[in-house]
């Protein structure tokens, strides 16, 4: 199979993406549990990039006119569970940091009242 | 419970550095322990409760009414109280209206809210056209979901026993809990009631329900009453 310019820039910047990633774990910026999603997503378009024919082959069959078409569905549809996710996350991360906070004032209470005591 | 329970007066406080002075006097005169929560407040508050000595849990950051309360009731249960009083830190409240909240404890429920409008006409507590249709809104939603009537649902002066204080000290909504905690406690087989409570104007402060946000509000609270109502625990 001969690459198409196309498919190679795309492979390309695929690849960079992934190392970014990796790099960010590395540095200890990123999380490994968070990273694994980017890594599938270059992966995945990695592989589109290089073989081409089974994206277009289920584009025509789920019925879309330009493979394109199904390529931007794609991305969106993964945009949205990211989104959703990360929205996940926060609301975890904020009721961790609400305990927190109450755990702390309460704690600063008591140590307080020992030392009047005292 | 024993014959003479431990009793709890909450007060969250944010920004109510003119009121909440003569608000725990008011409640250290009626006789009862008393907790203020100050909630992240950016004015003097907690510099004003320190120079009274008044008994003041400080949290580090503004976790809004729900974060504050919920403070309340693990100190509470930490401190062996049978039963709370959650108390507005802005004079909005009357402290003699507390036995009313007890005496609806002390019947066996688990939760008492106090009721602007059960009292025979004496609420001297103006409320504007907005605020009753939001109420009535509020109050039509509760009694869908747990078949039982709440005329004022966004009451912030209520009393809860110690399931209530066990149930609230580790599950407690977050941004305007007092609607929904409502929906929880009954989902949770809790018993609600109501006891008819006078408020007054607020002394200071602003309540937390702003007009620009009211609307937001509004679809926060339907969409949080209708998900806790549908959840079997």
């Amino acid at each position: 199979m001969m690459f198409s310019i196309l498919g190679l820039v795309v492979a390309l910047c695929s690849i960079l993406f992934a190392a970014a990633v990796c790099i960010q774990v590395a540095k200890g910026r990123l999380l490994l549990k968070y990273s694994l999603l980017w890594l599938g997503l270059a992966l995945v378009a990695c592989l589109c990039a290089i073989f081409p024919a089974p994206l277009f082959g289920l584009a025509y069959l789920l019925g879309f006119n330009v493979a394109s078409n199904f390529v931007f569905f794609l991305a969106l549809f993964f945009f949205m569970v990211i989104a959703l996710s990360l929205s996940i996350i926060v609301s975890k991360q904020q009721q961790r940091a609400k305990t927190l906070v109450q755990e702390l004032a309460l704690l600063e209470h008591r140590l307080n009242s020992n030392d009047s005591r005292a | 419970m024993g014959a003479t329970p431990k009793i709890l007066v909450i007060i969250p406080a944010y920004n109510e550095e003119k009121s909440i002075v003569s608000v725990v006097e008011s409640v250290m005169n009626a006789g009862y322990d008393y907790v203020v929560i100050n909630d992240g407040s950016t004015d003097s508050t907690l510099r004003v409760c320190r120079e009274h000595d008044i008994n003041v849990v400080d949290l580090k950051c503004n976790l809004g009414i729900g974060g504050a309360v919920q403070t309340g009731h693990k100190y509470a249960q930490r401190h062996g109280y049978d039963v709370d009083i959650q108390f507005d830190g802005d004079g909005q409240h009357d402290a003699s209206y507390i036995p009313a909240l007890l005496k609806g404890i002390a019947e066996g429920n688990d939760l008492v809210i106090g009721s602007r409008f059960l009292a025979e006409g004496v609420s001297d507590f103006r409320s504007t056209f907005m605020r009753r249709v939001g109420i009535t809104w509020l109050s039509k939603l509760l009694k869908l979901v747990t078949g039982q009537k709440f005329t004022d649902p966004t009451s912030g002066f209520r009393a809860c026993g110690p399931r209530a204080i066990e149930l609230f000290a580790k599950f407690y909504p977050t941004d305007y809990p007092e609607p929904e905690s409502i929906a929880e406690a009954h989902q949770r087989g809790l018993k609600v009631s109501e006891a008819p409570v006078s408020m007054n104007e607020r002394i200071a402060g602003e309540s937390s329900i702003h007009k620009l946000s009211s609307i937001y509000y509004m679809v926060k609270v339907t969409l949080a009453i209708l998900i806790t109502g549908s959840i079997r625990h």
